[in-house]
């Protein structure tokens, strides 16, 4: 399999009035073709600004730094400006979190998708239009014709949701940012959602990173999965590697807390302990102060993270369920 | 149609007010439009005479009916101390005070739109600062400050023009321009000041928004973001601003005419009260009511067309 995408030692700060806050530290990760790569971990880890610096989304007040960042074999820390609005919506496209908010109130959502075409590729207006409609359809919205003349406040979430996915698929991107596409709609059309995403991706062959801070869905979804604590990534291997032996007492955590009809337990496990600030990062390992099994060693020396068996990389002094411990 | 319906009621309303309370000021204010337009030495017969012609025998009541009944068939009396048809008088006014209103206006809009988006562009704390204070001093100048100083500067001065002339555009496009250019930019300044305040808040607030963020993420650039996307949105909390500053601009105008002698309506009005010459004033109130509510409506629509959120009713 290509890679596409080969980040290394990708690290955020952002300048703030508490002074510097470091929100992602050293965070490598690989995307292959036609992969789907996962990043999971609790609101606040550094999901959304580690995926959003990949095409220089975040706010002026971010400082970004890494030791590689390639994609198709090209560097993107230093592409100049018109390759990077060329890459952006063509290459890289994003679903943002929040549908409501993510499209814009004064403009027909039509337009909105017809606006990335006319962007990217040589077609007239009508011709956009007709695209635009069509990938309307494909993405499961009905009634196209009207719905283009609509604004946000005219439609469900769910409508704006596949809105977006209709925008960020249009031009058939390499690479698919879904920023947790479905934690803002109900059930039903969350399984629609990311039945569609994934129909999109053997369809398109669009290599797609999937946030979330949900495990169960993941787990539905993903090829690999990057488990992320407070700006680390603590575990990353094969999907059905990391939920057949987590080795992080934080992934386990996760795992225990995915609801299970089945065994029909009545209490939902929730991973004890509160989720840190960024300006608490304690000095050892990111997740000691949650951790049951923390030693001295753990709250005072930070992990790296190593290899326990191919592509299973995680980044705790005692790892869990590991044939070798 | 519920809309057009509810609006044209309180319109008339507003009007049918707006003319009584000004037939009851005139009544109530001392001075006599007689003695204004014969002087003081004018013998009985002539002024019991004029004062028959006028109506100024009869009751308030019968002279409102009288006058409003003509108002409404479009007729709106012969000015006493002009002995000319109101509505002439009026129109030829008009046409100087609203080019210099829509000059003033042009300026404003020229230089307070590109100048918000450039002071919203840079986010730093002194050019936030400089911008706030320039602002605060822009809007605390009065504009006839600034027409005394401008006449004296372009006219005195650098004798760009010649201050108490004054030459329509019909009799000379360049020269006309000319010489309202001064008094629009005298009007203008503050209320690019004004506008340069509001609208540089509200392109720093859009900016921050997800929408903002999703449209860089489609490849735009971000000249194209702001005039796109974020201008629009940031237009909303300051149309009625502008539909304020229009207002102000052609109240304004009435006094910047008095600096620069420009025959306009606020010449117009002040000379009418000043003779008590109320058919013309009478008149004149009713244009200016006319012009305030057509701004107003004109604020409305353009809400509408902006904003399809809000639905006119
Ligand atoms: N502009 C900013 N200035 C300061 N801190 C920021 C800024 N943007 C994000 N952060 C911080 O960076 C951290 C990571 O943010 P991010 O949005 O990536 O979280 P996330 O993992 O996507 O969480 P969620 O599941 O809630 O979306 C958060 O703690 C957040 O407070
Ligand atoms: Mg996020």
């Amino acid at each position: 399999m290509n890679q596409l995408l080969d980040v290394k030692d990708l690290s955020i700060a952002f300048e703030t009035n508490e002074g510097l806050l470091k929100a992602v530290s050293n965070v490598s990760f690989q995307l292959h073709e036609n992969a789907i790569l996962g990043i999971v971990g609790e609101s606040g880890c550094g999901k959304s600004i580690t995926a959003m610096s990949l095409i220089n989304l975040l706010p002026s007040n971010a400082i970004v730094s890494s030791n590689q960042m390639l994609f198709n074999g090209m560097d993107l820390r230093s592409i100049d400006k018109n390759k990077l609005y060329e890459i952006r919506g063509k290459d890289i496209a994003i679903i943002f979190q929040e549908p409501m908010t993510s499209l814009n109130p004064l403009m027909k959502v039509g337009q909105q998708i017809t606006e990335m075409i006319r962007l990217h590729e040589n077609s007239t207006l009508k011709e956009a239009k007709q695209k635009t409609q069509w990938m309307m359809k494909k993405v499961g919205l009905s009634n196209v014709k009207k719905l283009y003349h609509s604004y946000t406040h005219e439609l469900s979430g769910g409508m704006l949701q596949r809105v977006m996915i209709a925008m960020a698929m249009i031009c058939q991107p390499k690479i698919l940012i879904a920023d947790e596409p479905t934690t803002a709609l109900d059930v039903t059309i969350q399984a629609q959602i990311l039945e569609l995403m994934k129909q999109l991706n053997k369809e398109n062959h669009t290599s797609i990173i999937f946030i979330s801070h949900d495990l169960g869905v993941i787990k539905e979804m993903c090829t690999e999965v990057m488990v992320m604590y407070l700006g680390y990534c603590v575990e990353k291997a094969d999907t059905s590697v990391l939920l057949k032996h987590p080795a992080h007492p934080y992934t386990y955590g996760l795992l225990q807390s995915i609801p299970n009809p089945k065994k029909g337990k009545s209490r939902l496990y929730a991973i004890p302990g509160r989720i840190l600030k960024l300006s608490e990062r304690p000095k050892g390992c990111p997740f000691c102060t949650r951790c049951k099994r923390a030693t001295e060693k753990c709250r005072t020396q930070l992990p790296e993270l190593q290899e326990i068996s191919t592509n299973h990389f995680v980044r705790c002094f005692y790892p869990l369920d590991h044939p070798q411990n | 149609m519920r809309y057009l319906l509810r609006k044209m009621s309180s319109v008339i309303m507003t009007l049918f007010l707006v003319t009584v309370i000004t037939f009851i000021v005139f009544e109530i204010i001392p001075g006599d439009p007689i003695a204004a337009k014969l002087g003081i030495e004018a013998d009985k017969v002539q002024i019991e005479a004029l004062r028959k012609e006028l109506q100024l025998d009869q009751p308030l009541i019968v002279r409102y009916k009288d006058w409003i009944g003509n108002a409404l068939k479009g007729d709106l009396g012969i000015s006493i101390r002009f002995d000319e048809p109101v509505i002439n008088l009026i129109q030829i006014r008009m046409m100087v005070t609203s080019r210099l209103a829509l000059i003033a206006l042009v300026i404003t809009i020229i230089i307070g739109v590109p100048l918000s988006i450039i002071t919203a562009k840079y986010d730093n704390k002194g050019i936030g600062i400089g911008t706030s204070i320039f602002s605060q001093i822009g809007m605390a100048l009065p504009s006839f400050w600034l027409g005394i100083l401008m006449t004296y500067l372009f006219g005195l001065v650098l004798k760009q023009f010649i201050p108490g002339r004054y030459v329509p555009m019909e009799q000379n496009f360049v020269q006309g321009l000319n010489y309202l250019l001064y008094p629009a930019i005298a009007i203008a300044i503050p209320k690019i000041a004004v506008v340069v305040r509001y609208l540089r808040n509200a392109i720093m607030d859009q900016t921050n928004q997800d929408y903002v963020r999703t449209a860089y993420s489609k490849g735009l650039r971000s000249h194209q973001v702001m005039v796109r996307h974020i201008l629009r949105n940031a237009l909303i909390p300051v149309i009625t601003i502008m539909g304020m500053i229009i207002a102000d601009i052609l109240g304004g105008s009435l006094i910047i005419e008095q600096v620069f002698t420009i025959p306009g309506i606020g010449r117009l009005l002040i000379m009418g009260i000043s003779n008590r010459d109320f058919p013309l004033v009478q008149g004149m109130v009713i244009y200016i009511a006319l012009i305030v509510i057509a701004i107003n409506l004109l604020v409305d629509i353009m809400y509408h067309f902006i904003d399809p959120r809000i639905k006119l009713n």
